[in-house]
C-alpha cells in the first residue's frame, strides 16, 4: 500500500486529501507544519510527498531544502500544491526536485491520478 | 585755408592739422575712459600710428563699437581726405621734392612742432601742461624767455601760470613790456622784434589762446636779441598756440574732475571685479545713488538723477536722485520719446535746456513739476543702445557749455559699463538666490561630491533624509558618512558611473539603489541619480547627485507583493476546499453516512462565508482608496452593540480563550454606522484571538473620558515588536509572525478599521509589548442624544 505524506495546515483541506487519497487505496500520513514536516521525512520514508508551501513554522520551501540536503528528492517524488503562481516559484521548485506543481484550487480526484502515474511511471524506470 | 602766408604748402599743412584733430579728441576720449581702455583704443590707436607714419593706404577698422567707432569712421573719412589731398600732391613728385629742398629748415621745424603739440596732448596735469608748453615752445622758437598766462574768471585777472628760461638772468627782474596784458586785450597776435635797448627784451611775441572764441590766456616768447622772431615763426606759433590752448582746456575739464572724483570713479569702474574676488555685493541701487552724486559734484548742479528704461514698457523712470523732490522721483515716468529724457533716449544724444522758461522746442510738464530751470540729460548706453539717462539740473537758468556735456557724456559712458555689471551681478545674485532656495525647498536630496567623493554641498532635503547636517558632513568622504564598516560599494560604483558618464541631454542620468546608513544607524533605501559636475569650461570637477528616499516605497511595493500573494492565498484556499468537498462527495466510490456529508457541507458554507468576507474586505479597501466609504451614521448605544458582539464572538471562541467584558458605564450613545462598527470589533476580535495563538484572555473595556467614548480589546498575545507599531494600520500590514507564522490574512483589516473609527471622527491606536500583548483602542465622539431620541434604533 503506497505511503503518502500530506503537508497541508488548513485542516479541511488536508481533510478532504486524505478521504481522496484513503478512497484510492493510499496509505495516508500528515503534517500540519513544516517542523512536524521534517521529523516524519527524518523517520520514515514516503513513497510520494504533498506539500503546501506556506505552512507555519517552517514553510514550504525549508521543508524541499531539508529534503534535497538529504537527498530524499532524488528518490521521493514531491507535488506541491499552492495558491502560489509566480513564475519565479516553478523555477524554483524544478530545482529543488519538485516533480509536479499543483496551484490551488484543484480536484482531488485528479490529484490522485496524478499521483498515481508518477508512481506507476517511477515502478516501470526501476 | 589760407596759411601760404606762412610758407608751408597746404599739403604739409593738412596732415599736421588732421593729426593734431586726431589726437586732441583721442586724447579727450582717452581722458573719459581712462580706465576702461578697450581693445577697441589700442585698435584705433595703431590705425593712428599707421597715418601719423604717413601710411595712408590702410583702411582703418570700421567694426570698432561704441564711441571708439565714431572715432574711427571720422578718422576714416579724415584718411581718405588726407590721402587724396597726397595723392593730389604727389602727382608732381619732382616738384614736391623741391619744395621740400627749398624749405628743408621748415619742414625740421615742422617735425618739431608736431612733437610740441604731442607733447602738450599727453600732458593732463594743468601746472605741468603749462610749464611744458612754454619750455618746449621757448626751445622749439629759441627764444630766451616764455611764460603763459592764464585767464582767472572767478578773480577777473590775468594769471601767470607758468615761466621758462632759457638763459642767465641772474637776479635781475623779467620785464616784458606788458605784452601778454595787451595780446589779451587785442584778443590778437602781437609781434613786437625791433624794440629799443631800453627794453630788456628786444624781440617779443604774444599769442591768445583762444577755443572755440573763447579767450581764456597768453602765450609770449622772449628774446634780448632784436629781430630773433621772424613772421615764420609767427605764423607757426600760432598753430602751435592753438593746440596748446584745446589742450589746456581738456586739462581744466580734467581738473574738474578733482583727484578724489576720479578716484571715486576708479573705484566703481573696478568695484564689480573686486566685488567678485571678495564676493561682497554689488548693490545696483547704490552704485546709481554714487553715480547720481557723481554727476551732482562733477557739473556743480543743483540736483542729478539716474533713470533707467524698462523695456517692456518702453518707459524710464528715476531710480537714483539728489535734490529732487521725493514724491516728483516717484510719480516720474516718461515714454520713449516723450519730453527731454525721453527724446534723449529715443535718440542716444545729449539734450539740454538752458532756460525752460524760454524753451520753445518741446513741452516739458516734468522739467515745470520739478521745479528747475535748467536741465542737461544725457543717455547712458549700452553697446549704443540707451539705458537710460542722466540728468543734472540747475534752480537757475545756466548756460550749458559743450565742456559739460562732454563731462557728463563721459561718466554716462562709464556709467554704463558700471550699471551693465551692477545689473549683472544683482541678476547673478538673484539668479543664485533664486536656485539656493530651489535646492533648499526640493523635496529630493542633492548634494554634490569632488573627485574624490568628499561631498562639497547638501541641501535641505538631503539633511532630511540622511539625518545630518550639511556642516557635519561637508568635506567628508561620503564613505564615512553613508557607511558603518563595511565599504559600501554600490553607492561608489555608483558614483563612479555618474562622474565617468558623458553628460547627456536626452537621457536622464541612470539611477541606482543604494542602501546607505543614516545618523541614527537605521538603514534607508535611496534611489541616486548621479552625474557629472563639470566648471565652466566642461572640465569634470566632481559629481552631482540627487537623490530620493525610496524606504518606504520599497516597504510599500514588498507590502503589495505580499498583500497579491496574500490574497490569492487567502481566495483560494476557501475555493479549494469547496472544490475539494465537492468533488469527495461527488467521489464515485465514496458513500459517505449522512452526518459526514452533512459536515462537508458544513464545511463548505463556512469556507464560502470566508470568501465572501475577504471579497467584502477587499471591496471596502477599493472603496476606502477611492475614498467612497460611505457611513451612515445612528444613535447608537455603544455598550449595547459591544456586550452584543462580544456575546457573539464568545460563542464561537475555541476553548482556550476566554473573553472578559468590563463596562463602566450602562449607556454610552454615538453616532455610528453599526454595520461598520460591528467590522471594527469583530476585526479586534479576530485579532485578538490571532496574534494569541496559544489561547488566553481577551480583555475589551468600554468607558467615557472627555465626551468621548473609548473601547480598548486587550490580548496577552504576541505582541507586536515596538518599530512595526505604526505600521499595523497600513495598508497591507501585517505583523511579521514568521517565527510561528501564526496567522494569514491579507492585513487589510486593520487598515479598513482605522479608516472606519476616522470616518467616524474618532481615533484607534495600539499600545503593546512585543510578546506580552497588545490593546487597541479606539474612540467615538459621544452623541448629543437629546434632539436625536426618535432616531434611536
Amino acid at each position: 500500500m503506497p505511503e503518502v505524506l500530506i503537508i497541508e495546515d488548513d485542516t479541511n483541506i488536508a481533510t478532504f486529501m486524505k478521504i481522496n487519497f484513503e478512497l484510492e487505496g493510499f496509505s495516508v500520513i500528515q503534517a500540519f507544519d513544516g517542523e512536524e514536516a521534517i521529523q516524519i521525512i527524518s523517520n520514515r520514508n514516503p513513497d510520494l510527498i504533498i506539500l503546501d508551501l506556506m505552512i507555519p513554522k517552517k514553510d514550504g520551501w525549508e521543508v524541499l531544502e531539508y529534503m534535497k540536503k538529504r537527498n530524499i528528492s532524488m528518490h521521493t517524488p514531491v507535488i506541491i500544491t499552492s495558491a502560489k503562481t509566480q513564475k519565479g516559484d516553478l523555477d524554483k521548485g524544478a530545482s529543488l526536485g519538485v516533480t509536479e506543481y499543483v496551484t490551488k484550487p484543484f480536484d482531488p480526484v485528479d490529484l490522485v491520478g496524478k499521483v498515481k502515474a508518477i508512481l506507476s511511471n517511477q515502478e516501470n524506470k526501476s | 585755408m589760407g596759411f601760404s602766408y606762412l610758407g608751408i604748402d597746404n599739403a604739409t599743412l593738412i596732415v599736421i592739422l588732421g593729426l593734431m584733430l586726431i589726437i586732441i579728441p583721442l586724447r579727450f576720449y582717452y581722458l573719459a575712459q581712462k580706465r576702461c581702455i578697450s581693445k577697441s583704443i589700442n585698435s584705433l590707436n595703431s590705425s593712428i600710428e599707421l597715418i601719423a607714419n604717413g601710411d595712408l593706404e590702410k583702411t582703418i577698422k570700421q567694426d570698432i563699437k561704441g564711441e571708439a567707432g565714431i572715432l574711427a569712421s571720422s578718422l576714416e573719412k579724415m584718411r581718405i581726405k588726407l590721402k587724396k589731398t597726397i595723392d593730389n600732391y604727389n602727382v608732381n613728385w619732382e616738384e614736391k621734392e623741391s619744395i621740400y629742398k627749398s624749405r628743408g629748415e621748415k619742414v625740421e621745424e615742422i617735425t618739431t612742432l608736431y612733437k610740441v603739440s604731442s607733447l602738450v596732448n599727453s600732458i593732463l596735469d594743468l601746472e605741468e601742461l603749462l610749464r611744458a608748453a612754454a619750455e618746449e615752445v621757448c626751445l622749439t622758437f629759441k627764444a630766451e624767455y616764455g611764460a603763459m598766462s592764464l585767464w582767472n574768471e572767478g578773480k577777473h585777472i590775468l594769471e601767470d601760470r607758468a615761466h621758462f628760461y632759457n638763459f642767465e638772468y641772474g637776479n635781475k627782474t623779467v620785464e616784458t613790456n606788458k605784452i601778454g596784458e595787451r595780446t589779451f586785450k587785442k584778443r590778437e597776435p602781437i609781434m613786437e622784434v625791433e624794440l629799443g635797448e631800453t627794453h630788456m627784451f628786444r624781440s617779443s611775441i604774444g599769442v591768445p589762446l583762444i577755443v572755440k572764441d573763447k579767450l581764456i590766456g597768453i602765450l609770449e616768447l622772449h628774446h634780448r636779441k632784436p629781430a630773433a622772431f621772424t613772421e615764420n615763426d609767427l605764423g607757426l606759433l600760432i598753430i602751435v598756440v592753438s593746440q596748446i590752448a584745446m589742450a589746456v582746456e581738456n586739462a581744466k575739464l580734467y581738473l574738474r574732475i578733482s583727484e578724489d572724483l576720479q578716484k571715486r570713479l576708479e573705484e566703481l569702474g573696478g568695484l564689480y571685479f573686486a566685488s567678485q574676488l571678495l564676493s561682497s555685493s554689488l548693490h545696483f541701487q547704490t552704485v546709481l545713488e554714487i553715480l547720481v552724486d557723481l554727476a551732482l559734484q562733477l557739473l556743480f548742479a543743483d540736483s542729478a538723477a539716474i533713470s533707467i528704461l524698462d523695456e517692456e514698457k518702453e518707459e524710464h523712470r528715476l531710480m537714483a536722485s539728489r535734490g529732487l523732490e521725493d514724491e516728483f522721483v516717484k510719480r516720474f515716468a516718461q515714454r520713449k520719446g516723450e519730453g527731454l529724457g525721453g527724446r534723449v533716449i529715443e535718440n542716444g544724444a545729449p539734450l539740454w535746456v538752458n532756460n525752460v522758461e524760454e524753451e520753445t522746442r518741446f513741452d516739458l510738464p516734468q522739467v515745470h513739476q520739478a521745479g528747475v530751470k535748467a536741465v542737461l540729460a544725457v543717455p547712458i548706453k549700452i553697446e549704443d543702445n540707451p539705458i537710460g539717462c542722466i540728468f543734472v539740473s540747475y534752480k537757475e537758468p545756466h548756460k550749458f557749455e559743450e565742456d559739460e556735456i562732454k563731462l557728463l557724456t563721459a561718466l554716462a559712458n562709464q556709467s554704463a559699463i558700471i550699471i551693465r555689471n551692477a545689473r549683472l551681478y544683482s541678476k547673478v545674485l538673484e539668479e543664485k538666490a533664486v536656485l539656493d532656495s530651489i535646492l533648499y525647498s526640493m523635496g529630493d536630496g542633492v548634494m554634490t561630491l569632488d573627485r574624490h567623493f568628499k561631498i562639497t554641498s547638501f541641501n535641505r532635503s538631503a539633511e532630511l533624509i540622511t539625518g545630518w547636517e550639511s556642516n557635519d558632513v561637508i568635506g567628508l568622504h561620503c564613505q564615512k558618512v553613508f557607511c558603518k564598516e563595511e565599504v559600501n560599494e554600490t553607492l561608489e560604483l555608483a558614483l563612479e558611473v555618474g562622474l565617468y558618464q558623458t553628460p547627456s541631454t536626452e537621457e536622464p542620468p541612470k539611477t541606482h539603489e543604494v542602501i546607505i546608513v543614516t545618523k541614527d544607524g537605521s538603514s534607508k533605501c535611496i534611489l541616486l541619480s548621479p552625474s557629472p559636475l563639470t566648471d565652466g569650461i566642461g572640465n569634470v570637477v566632481g559629481v552631482v547627485t540627487i537623490f530620493k528616499d525610496v524606504t518606504r516605497l520599497k516597504e510599500t511595493e514588498q507590502m503589495k507583493t505580499n498583500f497579491l500573494t496574500t490574497v490569492s492565498h487567502e481566495l483560494r484556499t476557501p475555493l479549494t476546499s469547496i472544490k475539494g468537498y465537492i468533488a469527495t462527495l461527488l467521489h464515485p466510490k465514496a458513500n459517505f453516512p449522512h452526518d459526514i456529508q452533512k459536515k462537508f457541507l458544513g464545511i463548505m458554507e463556512r469556507e464560502a462565508d470566508r470568501l465572501g468576507r475577504l471579497i467584502s474586505d477587499l471591496l471596502d479597501v477599493s472603496r476606502i482608496e477611492s475614498k467612497k466609504l460611505e457611513i451612515h451614521p445612528l444613535l447608537t448605544n455603544l455598550v449595547e452593540l459591544v456586550r452584543r458582539k462580544v456575546e457573539m464572538e464568545r460563542s464561537r471562541l475555541p476553548e482556550q480563550y476566554s473573553m472578559h467584558l468590563d463596562l463602566l458605564e450602562s449607556e454610552l450613545f454615538v453616532n455610528a454606522d453599526v454595520h461598520y462598527l460591528e467590522y471594527v470589533l469583530e476585526h479586534l476580535f479576530s485579532n485578538a484571538v490571532k496574534y494569541s495563538p496559544k489561547g488566553g484572555k481577551i480583555s475589551i473595556s468600554l468607558w467615557s473620558e472627555n465626551e468621548t467614548a473609548h473601547v480598548s480589546v486587550r490580548d496577552w498575545g504576541i505582541g507586536i515588536p515596538f518599530d512595526q507599531q505604526d505600521k499595523v494600520f497600513d495598508r497591507f500590514y501585517r505583523v511579521d509572525n514568521r517565527p510561528t507564522r501564526s496567522a494569514y490574512g491579507p492585513g487589510l483589516g486593520l487598515f479598513i478599521a482605522k479608516r472606519i473609527v476616522e470616518s467616524h471622527r474618532g481615533r484607534i491606536w495600539v499600545e503593546s509589548v512585543y510578546k506580552e500583548g497588545s490593546t487597541f483602542t479606539f474612540t467615538l465622539p459621544l452623541a448629543n442624544k437629546e434632539p436625536k431620541e426618535e432616531a434611536r434604533t
